[in-house]
């Protein structure tokens, strides 16, 4: 799919998708490798309208929402739109200002800068996806409140000042879990415009699995779609952790089906053995039973 | 009303009738289990009956015939008309419907054999024949065969309106029970009901909810309590009011040991703490030093109790046993990914990372390239927990499982090396009584099996107690935090002295238990201890929960529930500690 299409796909207002390609033609792209080619595109039209608009103006985003989501599919697909070259900076505890920024290395002749992440999308105009961003220590995250605000600078010390180029965007991503909240500094959200992601649509669900398997019986697709939102069901109420409500995990079951397992048997590969909880197991496998016949081969799926 | 013990064989099965009905937290009267082994299929149908039905009306018409002399014959029979009502109801929505009945009713022909008719569930005839041809049509099998009546039952037992409502098949199934048992005594008196009992109950179990009050003893099962009755309770909480008497002491003595600290120690603490709000009370912290009765007659039944409970706790845990020790893998895994987010990582020399200016020196001299530092995977750990759990008589239903999280809480911090007490408290006779059931320094958990619920809990008090217990350790410089497992309502037989012009007395309870509480906690958390609560209460006190501890509270209902809700609450509570992230 080209951006263009994703981007009629989408089904945003036309003058946004025309400023969306104003943006394009703008800003040349001197990394086109680093450009996302998303394999699914993320459904639902609100979310895509709110997500460009902000870009637009110039603001950086955080996506907060529970596990699938679609948050990772969402900021892929905007670089794509945008065809901006993407860094992806995965947070966790020992994220420091200098993995972000950048380190002090020896090059076997003298002590020098060896750029991060952030830097670097900074200084290419690139779209930085921070990935779970509320791993960090919020200290950590301090270096990049000058980068994120209306100053849009980073200040290495002992090196340079340099200006974020005015097409790089930073796009935070943050599990709001169901069990309750990992707080995020204020200092930090007010940097960025804040959309919560809303569980996939029923209708958007089909579309997405019929775009990567249109062959898909439709009585079993209904069973699969009702599948996933029992798993979320299950989890919204702590029955069963977030794991088993895994997206990709039953497209991909429906990949392994292609290739010659029983639909039972590859629900059970992709979403229930994700857990290793035997228990949790167990009654991850009972709303799988009660809603797909284990023995469904791939003739009878895609038949 | 309080939340019934599911063993996990049963929390299985009403998980599968949550996936049926999609009304998670509802609880059905009937479960399908044998031998803690659920039936799939048949939990199913019961969610399907909450799906499709209205749950109220179905549970009235169970009720009203659950007094009959025959009533596990007609749930059997009932079930299996449900079973062929709702299966046809749902059928166009889960097709796998047709495989999975398809299966049971081979599993059924296949065993029935084997089966007697107390495994069967029932003693009628005609409903073991009924069943059976219900099951081999289903089957393919060939039905067996049946007389002119027994007809008559399988053809009121296989109802299909598919645009019936709860009324219509309410009244089916009276039909059926009418024509085919000739039952119709459909009364809706108390008396009539009758708990779960017989045959059935090793199948269709009907869980039955109680009620639990407090009493102002030890003793609150109703079989002791009714030797000693409410009566008794009364004058006690009455000799409270004029203060406590030696009898009250020899009590308290005899029934939770020695008080561990010394007599100075415990003026000290009463003179601070007994005051105003708490003038009537007294003050006892205790071990888990098993008591002997001293003399005390009431004491002797409260040992043989408490030994009862312990063993209770010791069952439930080792029935419970892969739950459990999973649930403490399962925190203790979450708690090292919340602590390593929030301690300090120490620093390890690399090749690439913060110059270290005073280390520079060696690349030119010793050709080191190691002279830059970034932060390490170890982290630096100065964390103290302490638990308090209410043992108050309101617990009394959920004693084995509080026990039980309490020991998952202690294990999977022991297992983040970090240091942890656990205590539990109660109120009697106007003693608020703290019990350390694990210190700091014992790496043994089994202490907190001697968890037993009774009493009243005036938490404002305990919290104090607690509090001021905890303050020794402050010297350490470590950061200290203090969780509370409660049912948020604070309660004390023991009364509230008059204050300014009032000149009557007020009971410890409602508001002025909820003030008394939220200025202890306030106290608490000025002296620099973080503080939270894990409220294990029905929906009722969540107001109560969220007053007191604000944000810095989750709802846990079971022990699989802790790991997610306790890390999510420790870390929420490091978050808001700022010398956690210095």
């Amino acid at each position: 799919m080209t951006a263009d299409g994703m981007l009629a796909e989408a089904g945003l207002p036309s003058d946004m998708i025309k400023k969306v390609k104003e943006f394009r033609t703008k800003y040349d792209c001197d990394d086109e490798d680093r450009i996302p080619s998303p394999d699914h595109i993320y459904y639902g039209p609100e979310v895509w309208k709110r997500a460009v608009a902000a870009l637009l103006s110039g603001e950086n985003l955080l996506l907060t929402g529970p596990k699938a989501t679609g948050k990772n599919v969402l900021a892929d697909c905007l670089a794509f739109v945008f065809g901006r070259p993407q860094w992806n900076v995965s947070f966790h505890a020992n994220v420091d200002a200098a993995y972000l920024i950048g380190t002090d290395t020896y090059d076997g002749q003298k002590v020098v800068f060896r750029p991060g992440p952030v830097y670097e999308c900074a200084m290419h105009g690139g779209f930085g996806v921070l990935d779970e961003i509320n791993m960090a220590k919020n200290e950590a995250m301090a270096v990049l409140h000058s980068t994120l605000d209306f100053r849009r600078i980073i200040d290495v010390p002992g090196y340079e000042r340099i200006h974020v180029s005015p097409a790089a965007r930073f796009i935070g991503t943050m599990n709001y879990g169901y069990a309750g909240t990992r707080e995020l500094n204020e200092a930090l959200v007010s940097r960025f415009a804040v959309l919560r992601m809303p569980l996939i649509e029923k209708a958007d669900l089909k579309k997405l699995i019929d775009a990567s398997y249109p062959a898909i019986n439709a009585d079993i697709e209904s069973q699969f779609i009702e599948l996933f939102y029992e798993l979320q069901d299950k989890a919204s109420h702590s029955e069963v952790s977030e794991r088993s409500v895994d997206l990709r995990g039953m497209l991909d079951a429906l990949k392994l089906v292609r290739n010659g397992l029983s639909l039972g048997e590859a629900l059970r590969m992709t979403i229930a053995d994700k857990s290793f909880d035997t228990y949790e197991e167990q009654l991850i496998h009972d709303v799988i039973k009660a809603r797909i016949p284990e023995e469904l081969t791939s003739k009878e799926v895609f038949g | 009303m309080v939340e019934r013990h599911y063993s996990q064989g049963e929390k299985r099965a009403l998980n599968i009738v949550w996936d049926a009905s999609g009304k998670y937290g509802t609880y059905p009267p009937f479960l399908a289990v044998r031998r803690d082994e659920p039936s799939f299929y048949m939990n199913l149908v019961i969610g399907l009956s909450q799906k499709w039905l209205d749950t109220d009306e179905l549970n009235s018409f169970f009720l009203s015939y659950s007094g009959a002399s025959k009533a596990d014959d007609y749930d059997a029979v009932v079930w299996l008309c449900l079973e062929n009502w709702l299966y046809h109801k749902e059928f166009p929505y889960r097709p796998v419907m047709k495989t999975l009945r398809a299966e049971y009713a081979h599993d059924f022909c296949e065993n029935e054999g084997s089966l007697s008719r107390q495994q069967m569930m029932v003693n009628d005839t005609s409903v073991i024949a009924v069943t059976r041809a219900h099951w081999a049509v289903i089957a393919g099998e060939k039905s067996p065969h049946l007389s002119p009546h027994e007809k008559k039952i399988l053809s009121l037992v296989e109802y299909q309106d598919e645009n019936a409502d709860t009324p219509d098949v309410v009244e089916h199934l009276k039909i059926l029970l009418m024509d085919g048992f000739h039952f119709s005594d459909f009364r809706m008196d108390a008396d009539h009901v009758k708990a779960a009992a017989g045959p059935m109950k090793d199948f269709l179990s009907v869980l039955m909810r109680h009620e639990y009050r407090h009493v102002d003893s030890l003793l609150n099962r109703q079989d002791i309590v009714s030797d000693y009755g409410v009566g008794g309770s009364g004058s006690i909480r009455d000799k409270h009011v004029s203060g406590r008497s030696d009898a009250d002491t020899d009590y308290i003595k005899a029934c939770f040991g020695p008080c561990i600290l010394s007599d100075k120690e415990m003026k000290m603490l009463k003179n601070e703490l007994c005051k105003g709000t708490h003038e009537l009370c007294d003050l006892w912290v205790a071990g888990t030093h098993k008591p002997s009765d001293g003399g005390v007659s009431e004491a002797a039944l409260v040992d043989e109790q408490t030994k009862t409970q312990i063993d209770k706790n010791r069952d439930f845990y080792k029935k419970n046993f892969t739950l459990i020790e999973g649930a403490v893998k399962k925190l203790s895994s979450e708690l090292e990914s919340v602590l390593s987010a929030f301690m300090e990582p120490l620093p390890v020399q690399t090749k690439a990372g913060r110059l270290i200016a005073e280390k520079a020196w060696r690349m030119p001299v010793l050709d080191d390239t190691e002279i830059f530092e970034k932060p390490g995977d170890e982290v630096e750990s100065s964390l103290t927990v302490d638990l308090l759990l209410d043992a108050s008589a309101s617990r009394s239903a959920a004693q084995e499982q509080i026990a039980s999280q309490a020991y998952v809480i202690a294990k999977a911090l022991e297992g983040v090396h970090i240091r942890c007490r656990i205590m539990d408290f109660h109120s009697l006779r106007g003693y608020t009584v703290l019990q350390i059931l694990k210190s700091y320094e014992s790496n043994d958990e089994r202490g907190i099996f001697q968890y037993s619920a009774a009493g009243w809990n005036r938490d404002g008090l305990a919290i104090s107690l607690a509090g001021r217990l905890m303050e020794p350790d402050a010297g350490q410089g470590g950061n200290r935090i203090f969780l509370i497992m409660t049912d948020a309502n604070p309660s004390d037989s023991t009364k509230v002295p008059p204050e300014g012009k009032d000149v009557f007395m007020h009971g410890y309870g409602g508001e002025t238990g909820l003030s008394d509480t939220e200025k202890s906690i306030k106290k608490l958390r000025e002296s620099g201890t973080v503080c939270g609560a894990i409220f294990t209460g029905p929906d009722l006190y969540v107001k109560n929960a969220k007053r007191l501890y604000g944000e810095n509270f989750v709802r846990v209902k079971r022990v699989e529930d802790l790991a997610g809700g306790v890390s999510d609450l420790l870390q929420q509570l490091l978050v808001k500690d700022r010398n956690f992230s210095k």
